[in-house]
């Protein structure tokens, strides 16, 4: 069991309860706005500590109760839609100060040439295009080779053409780095394009959980 | 920048000037003992620096800790409860001085002391609950047949120089000052030439008369000593200034030799 | 043109203002950090304590600090214990009484710089695999600078223009507690109105070019700062 989850949460009008547990390394999570996609991921990523009851992730204990594994170990990152950047740093610094914290880091030069990032590198976020700075988010992330990436629709400011190609090398970056990617989107043709498994969610409760990958016979996805 | 820096870090850990010889004073001699002083370092070589408040004020003080070890009050009564907060190995002593006068001080527009009293809008006195001038010009106004009428009238200041400022801006026609703060021509020309030209601009504005001291009671002027290994020559100054030569000097402050 | 007691009194007040903001700062910025992360019952109550220096007469807390620093309280015996003399009348009392006072000039601008850092980017570049140490360095302290300099300019300035706490706490002792407004206020006393004048204009004149120069400062680093990110 790769990712085991149990959520129980209430808010004002607001109530997220689920048990999930995750095998496949590229998972979709749809849902309309509202659904707990968000507060799913934060949980996960142990930013909203309050809503899980449990969380494992690859036989580690993550959270049980009011235990609570800190974030730097869980080597889990949450990327939200806006991507969080420091304001007095250039991109560059972005990426040198992610590789001198992470332990074992890849190799700056590489992303930099696999993102397409060295017109970007001297600009400071406020310079930067929401679209290019998800992408700056997203290369930062992958620097630290992260165990677990959570996407919150950190693509979405991205045009079709550059999204296709950040998804070819997330892709490949995730076969090389082995980590679990959950990546919540609106957009239902990507994930169904590069998903192995789709968790679709429902007024913060589990709605439907579908194994694409490799596809089963005799099963419909009747999401769309 | 890095100058600057040293610059300020220096600065800060300078230590301070060496603490000089301190003596606290009652407001009244806020303009002549200076002069007595000055004459002091001129015969001596010994400088000396007074801190002045009114009397009420620096027994508070120096019974909470602060340096002093002469204070030249204007109220015994001051003195004496130092004196009975005092340990032994203080050593402390006191004595009366000499006697201080009261002064009325009145707007020129107004012809006598009397109609000046009765006519007038405000009248200045030092806060009788602090401040030996204060309390003797309060008890001199209560005695005045007007009193009911005077009462309203009367304007306090923390000290008894402060009478003097009010006098000398115009918020008060009439002030009850002690005499050492207007004293003779001899010692008002000692002054710095700022202070002689407020007092004769004060004198041009008005007119003063000596209220008789049967109409208040004394203000006996009283020194309180206390031994502090720190500074052996305020013991001095003392002495020297409670010398016959030193005679003169009171009396032209305006002091009544104390018998 | 400034006699030797004008000279020290100047210094004095200057000094005072450095040194009270330099430890106010060292020592509320931990607090001020914490006050920022939230809010709470036991939050709100410091605040609101943090802020009575605002409303308070000087004169209350005067009254308090003449009993606290004189040579027979409780405080000064415990001070006694580790060898410090009794700070009445002293110069050290006096930066006490000024950071007491000032606190809120400092707590306030802090706090709100402080909450300017979100929770958010501190808890993603700490996921990011940064140590406390390292988000200190390279997040809180170079975003929070343009908060902690204005704390300082507003201590420094408030601290120059007391008057009422050591009027009541410092006992106008020249080269320990002879502050320039005291001097100014004695000059009054004494008649010295010339002095009186030339002694608050020079405050006045200083005050103010510390104050611009601070500014200019500041203003010169965000230039600074626009300045490299329109170099690209």
């Amino acid at each position: 069991m790769s990712l085991q989850l149990k959520l129980n949460w209430s808010a004002s009008s607001f109530c997220l309860q689920l048990e999930l547990k995750l095998d496949n390394n590229w998972i979709g999570i749809y849902g309309q706005s509202g659904s707990g996609k968000t507060s799913m991921l934060k949980a996960i990523a142990g930013l909203q500590p309050d809503a899980a009851e449990h969380c494992s992730f690859r036989g580690e204990l993550w959270q049980q109760g009011q235990y609570q594994r800190s974030l730097s170990s869980r080597k889990a990152l949450y990327l939200a839609p806006e991507a969080l950047l420091m304001p007095h740093k250039t991109a560059l610094q972005h990426l040198q100060l992610a590789s001198d914290w992470s332990k074992s880091p890849e190799d700056t030069a590489q992303i930099i040439q696999d993102f397409e990032l060295q017109p970007l590198l001297a600009l400071y976020p406020s310079q930067l295009s929401s679209g290019q700075q998800q992408k700056l988010a997203l290369a930062q992330a992958l620097i630290t080779r992260p165990r677990l990436l959570l996407l919150d629709e950190a693509l979405a400011h991205l045009d079709h053409q550059q999204k296709t190609a950040v998804l070819k090398q997330l892709k490949h970056y995730q076969q090389q780095q082995g980590f679990m990617l959950l990546w919540v989107s609106h957009q239902m043709e990507d994930l169904c394009l590069y998903c192995q498994e789709i968790v679709w969610l429902k007024q913060g409760q589990l709605q439907q959980q579908q194994q694409l990958w490799p596809l089963q016979q005799g099963q419909t996805f009747f999401a769309i | 920048m890095r100058g600057l820096k040293l610059v300020f870090a220096c600065f800060i850990f300078s230590c301070n000037a060496a603490a000089s010889q301190l003596i606290a004073a009652a407001s009244d001699l806020r303009l002549v003992l200076p002069l007595l002083l000055a004459q002091y370092q001129a015969e001596t070589g010994v400088s000396i620096q007074p801190v002045f408040a009114s009397s009420g004020k620096l027994s508070q003080q120096i019974q909470h800790g602060a340096p002093f070890s002469l204070f030249l009050a204007a109220d015994p009564l001051y003195t004496n409860t130092l004196l009975r907060h005092c340990s032994a190995e203080q050593q402390c002593q006191t004595g009366v001085y000499g006697q201080g006068q009261l002064l009325l001080w009145y707007h020129n527009r107004f012809q006598t002391a009397e109609q000046a009293l009765a006519q007038s809008q405000h009248i200045a006195i030092a806060d009788p609950n602090h401040a030996p001038y204060g309390k003797a010009a309060l008890a001199y106004l209560q005695q005045h047949q007007l009193w009911s009428q005077l009462q309203a009238k009367i304007r306090r200041t923390d000290n008894a120089a402060l009478v003097l400022h009010l006098l000398r801006t115009g918020q008060a026609e009439v002030g009850i000052v002690g005499h050492a703060l207007l004293p003779e021509t001899r010692l008002q020309q000692l002054l710095p030439q700022a202070q002689q030209q407020q007092l004769q601009l004060l004198q041009q504005l008005g007119r003063t008369e000596v209220v008789p001291a049967h109409l208040y009671p004394p203000i006996r002027h009283s020194w309180f000593y206390r031994t502090e290994q720190k500074h052996p020559e305020i013991k001095a100054f003392l002495d020297w200034m409670l010398a016959p030569e030193q005679q003169q000097f009171w009396t032209d402050a305006g002091f009544r030799e104390h018998n | 043109m400034l006699y030797p007691a004008e000279w020290q009194a100047l210094l004095l007040t200057v000094k005072l203002a450095l040194l009270s903001s330099f430890f106010l700062l060292l020592l509320t910025a931990p607090l001020a950090w914490w006050l920022s992360r939230g809010h709470s019952t036991t939050r709100n109550a410091i605040n609101a304590l943090l802020t009575l220096p605002l409303v308070l007469p000087p004169t209350v807390l005067g009254f308090y600090l003449v009993l606290l620093l004189s040579p027979d309280s409780w405080f000064s015996q415990l001070l006694r214990l580790a060898g410090i003399e009794a700070l009445a009348f002293r110069f050290e009392g006096l930066v006490l009484a000024s950071m007491l006072y000032s606190l809120p000039f400092v707590v306030q601008p802090l706090q709100q710089g402080f909450a300017q850092i979100a929770q958010e980017l501190l808890d993603q570049n700490r996921a990011l695999g940064a140590n406390s140490w390292q988000l200190m360095a390279q997040l809180i302290w170079p975003l929070s600078r343009p908060a902690l300099f204005s704390a300082f300019i507003l201590s420094f300035a408030h601290t120059l223009g007391e008057f009422g706490i050591v009027l009541m706490i410092g006992g106008n002792i020249p080269g320990q507690t002879q502050l320039l407004s005291m001097l100014i206020y004695d000059q009054v006393e004494s008649l010295n109105y010339a002095r009186a004048h030339l002694l608050s204009g020079l405050l006045l004149l200083f005050s103010f070019s510390v104050l611009f120069w601070l500014y200019q400062q500041q203003r010169g680093q965000q230039q600074r700062g626009q300045q490299q990110r329109s170099q690209k």
